[in-house]
């Protein structure tokens, strides 16, 4: 929206220069007649006259340097050139055009003043407040401004030394009169509403809104009070006048002004702290390389301890800074962080923590390394995840397959061999032809031979998935394993069912391990701590080839770790989480 | 001798029926889940019933279950269940819950005739039957700082014996002796196994087979 305002360097300069000629040259008409002015009564008067346009006019230049604050610095501006205004429809002007532009414009600076305080906190767009404020507009310099000026003659209403009025048509005082009543009515409205709009706004903002805001909003409110209160003091007489009570008001209201632009002052201080201190972060290397730092070293700057960084994976998901997978929740703050319009990290937080405007963008520039480690970081992480999930996903099919092929084998082939046994045993009991001894011997063999099949097939079976492992768990697994195997081996393990990846893992953990090792005793002890499931195998054995251990529990996120074990052996320590 | 066959498996039900009828061996009744299993036991009151580990619905253990019941139930009806798997523990819990009249053979078993008489011959008789390749690998594996170290040659062939369930006398016979010394053998195992000697013939068998199973 300010993109179209864009201010050359050159107009940069001039316009604050303006403010300052302005300002020096309504000092110059004060002094000139102080009879009529407002700040005419003394130097104070007329020193705060010129302090308060000074300091908005400092207020408008730093605001215009931003682009986001543009249209309020120029308001703000507009505001000062309409302050010292007031004071150019009196004798001392000396020049016919600044004495017309003075008088209509003199009484439009409390709308402009409101106007900007409406832009600074963002409350300008509602559809009522614009009407109001066009309508104000349109009243201070329309009825009390342009419309009176027609028919308004300095000289007939007793300024002989006041310069001509360039729009007089004819004089008319009674027009003038009553175009001023009702300007003076609509004064009081328009205040009215202006007050009632700023407080109720300020009441309905966050915390940390309000907190932005209320440096400016409050004097803009008690400024609108003053303001109101002039209008109400004229209403019995038509006219905004400059006796004692409104030149006391008038000097009300500059002081406002002052506190106005001292407010704009303390807005700019703090966003400058919020920046210094997430300037700090791109120092505090650190701090931000531990899991989790940059979340902690931006909630530390920007007071939220709840504030999480989420990074994009690229396909429309969001994980935060360990990877892991987060739907943003649309109850808290979201802040978007953009580098050109990709986005670079999303800033979940308390509402009203980064609504002033400007500070995404300084978090994104100063903190624009330590986000891109972070968010690197995270994707790395979520990658290792993706990948470890689907090798476990690839193990558990794998084991599936095994258990389906254990009870295929069992169901199967073993029961036709006990059948095929039978049929021979059949046979045998009787003989094709008596006494043919060579025919029984073969049938014998036969019989042997499928003896030793049943056999073999059954010692297969078990080593592809133990049915006790998937009926029973763990323990029983275990226990038989131990029994079978051709070393003595103890095994210490709870009876208690842990989720089927787990215990097969640890399973064919100890299996592996009683197969390869040169050991000649071994000894197993499994038990849970907490959402970990423990496995421990000492054996009097070298360490061996672990591979296939390491890979299935590699392929669960458990850990493998190897120590030497008492008489030249091996201590092999699984760690697999398991749930709670 | 009247048996019941269990069997889900057609093929091995016919050719278990026919092998037994062959040995002059009555096969009353032969069925395919352990419903049917109870309803024939109740009413043909067999001597034996032949029961497969692996049944309907869920083939896993329904024939334990089923032979415990039919202990509880017709506890003069003995049970000779046949497995696929050499499990140690689910013949301890069979031995554990009934009191003999009970087996537990490897499934291939059922083609040597003379070990599947000779077993339902003893479970007839009230003994228990344990298959040897169970026995084999309970007390072949290799242990360290155990008590079965001790033994001789001799009280090991006589424990192996014990732990199939066999009797005195059938121990005597098998290995040609005395039963006296048989006894005496019987005796020093129990010694050198810390063992409390028991005249109950069920019980030696749990106490020998815990044995073998804990060291």
């Amino acid at each position: 929206m300010a993109g179209g305002l864009r201010l050359t360097r050159a107009a940069q300069l001039v316009v604050p220069l303006i403010g300052v000629l302005v300002g020096l040259a309504t000092f110059a008409i004060v002094r000139g007649s102080p009879g009529y002015a407002m700040a005419g009564a003394s130097t104070f008067l007329a020193a705060l006259e010129l302090a308060a346009g000074w300091l908005l006019l400092c207020a408008a230049t730093v605001a215009v340097r931003r682009p986001a604050r543009r249209l309020f610095g120029l308001a703000v501006w507009l505001a000062s050139l309409a302050w010292f205004v007031v004071e150019w429809n009196t004798p001392g002007v000396g020049s016919a055009w600044a004495f017309t532009a003075g008088v209509v414009f003199a009484t439009v600076y409390p709308v402009v003043v409101t106007d900007a305080v409406l832009r600074y906190a963002d409350w300008r767009s509602g559809a009522v407040t614009s009407v109001v404020v066009g309508g104000a507009y349109l009243s201070t310099i329309g009825l009390a401004g342009l419309l009176p000026a027609l028919f308004f003659d300095p000289a007939a209403s007793g300024c002989q030394e006041c310069p001509a009025n360039l729009l007089l048509i004819r004089a008319g005082p009674q027009v003038v009169e009553q175009l001023s009543r009702a300007a003076v009515y609509a004064g009081v409205g328009w205040a009215a509403f202006f007050i009632g709009v700023l407080g109720w706004r300020l009441a309905r903002a966050s915390a940390a809104r309000r907190r932005a805001a209320a440096p400016v909003v409050v004097p803009a409110l008690v400024f609108l009070g003053a303001v109101g209160v002039d209008h109400v003091h004229s209403w019995g007489r038509g006219y905004l006048g400059t006796d004692e009570v409104d030149r006391r008001l008038w000097a009300v209201q500059g002081s406002l002004l002052i506190l106005i632009a001292a407010g704009t002052g303390w807005s700019y201080v703090r966003r400058r702290r919020t920046r210094s201190a997430v300037a700090k972060l791109v120092v505090d290397t650190a701090d931000i390389s531990a899991p989790g730092g940059l979340d902690r070293s931006l909630g530390a700057a920007l007071g939220d301890d709840s504030l999480r960084v989420l990074y994009p994976l690229g396909d429309g998901r969001w994980v935060d800074h360990a990877g892991r997978p987060v739907v943003p929740d649309d109850s808290r703050g979201m802040t978007r962080l953009t580098r050109g319009d990709v986005p670079i990290a999303l800033l979940t937080h308390r509402r009203g923590v980064l609504d002033e405007d400007g500070v995404a963008d300084e978090i994104a520039g100063a903190a624009g390394l330590a986000l891109d480690n972070g968010r690197l970081q995270a994707q790395r992480r979520a990658q290792l995840a993706d990948l470890r999930a689907s090798r476990g996903r690839i193990v558990a099919a794998a084991d599936a397959e095994r258990r389906r092929l254990e009870r295929d084998l069992h169901d199967g082939a073993q029961q036709r061999l006990v059948a095929l046994s039978l049929a021979i045993r059949l046979a045998q009991l009787r003989p094709a032809g008596q006494g043919d001894s060579s025919a029984s011997v073969r049938l014998d063999r036969a019989q042997m031979e499928v003896t030793a099949a049943l056999a073999e097939l059954r010692n297969v079976a078990r080593g592809l998935y133990p049915r006790e492992l998937a009926d029973e768990g763990l323990s029983a697994a275990l226990e038989i394993l131990a029994e079978a195997s051709s070393i003595p081996v103890t095994v210490d393990a709870p009876v208690e069912r842990f989720p089927h990846p787990v215990e097969a893992a640890a399973y064919f953990a100890v299996a592996h391990r009683l197969a390869d090792t040169a050991a000649v005793q071994a000894a197993v002890s499994l038990r849970r701590d907490g959402d970990r499931l423990r496995l421990e195998i000492e054996d009097d054995g070298p360490p061996g080839d672990l591979v296939r251990i390491e890979d299935r529990v590699g392929a669960l996120a458990g850990t493998l770790s190897i120590e030497p074990a008492p008489g030249s052996g091996t201590r092999i320590r699984v760690e697999l989480p398991c749930g709670s | 001798m009247r048996v019941v066959i269990a069997d889900d498996e057609a093929l091995l039900r016919e050719g278990l029926s026919r092998l037994l009828a062959e040995v002059g061996v009555e096969v009353v009744a032969s069925v395919g889940d352990s419903g049917a299993l109870l309803r024939r036991v109740a009413l043909d009151s067999p001597d034996v019933a032949i029961v497969d580990i692996k049944m309907p619905p869920t083939r896993t253990d329904e024939g334990v279950a089923a032979a415990l019941t039919i202990g509880r139930q017709y506890p003069g009806v003995g049970v000779l269940l046949l497995s696929h798997y050499l499990d140690s523990r689910y013949a301890m819990r069979l031995l554990d819950e009934r009191s003999g009249r009970v087996g537990y053979l490897l499934k291939e078993r059922v083609s040597d005739v003379r070990v599947l008489v000779d077993a339902l011959n003893r479970i007839a008789e009230g003994e228990c039957v344990l298959d040897p390749s169970i026995v084999s690998r309970l007390l072949d594996r290799r242990r360290r700082d155990s008590p079965l170290q001790q033994l001789t040659d001799r009280e090991r062939q006589v424990l192996r014996l014990m732990a199939e369930g066999r009797s005195n006398h059938n121990i005597a016979a098998t290995l040609v002796l005395s039963p006296k010394t048989v006894e005496r053998h019987i005796g020093n195992i129990f010694t050198k196994l810390d063992l409390a000697e028991s005249d109950d013939y069920h019980r030696r068998v749990l106490a020998v087979l815990a044995v073998l199973r804990a060291t």
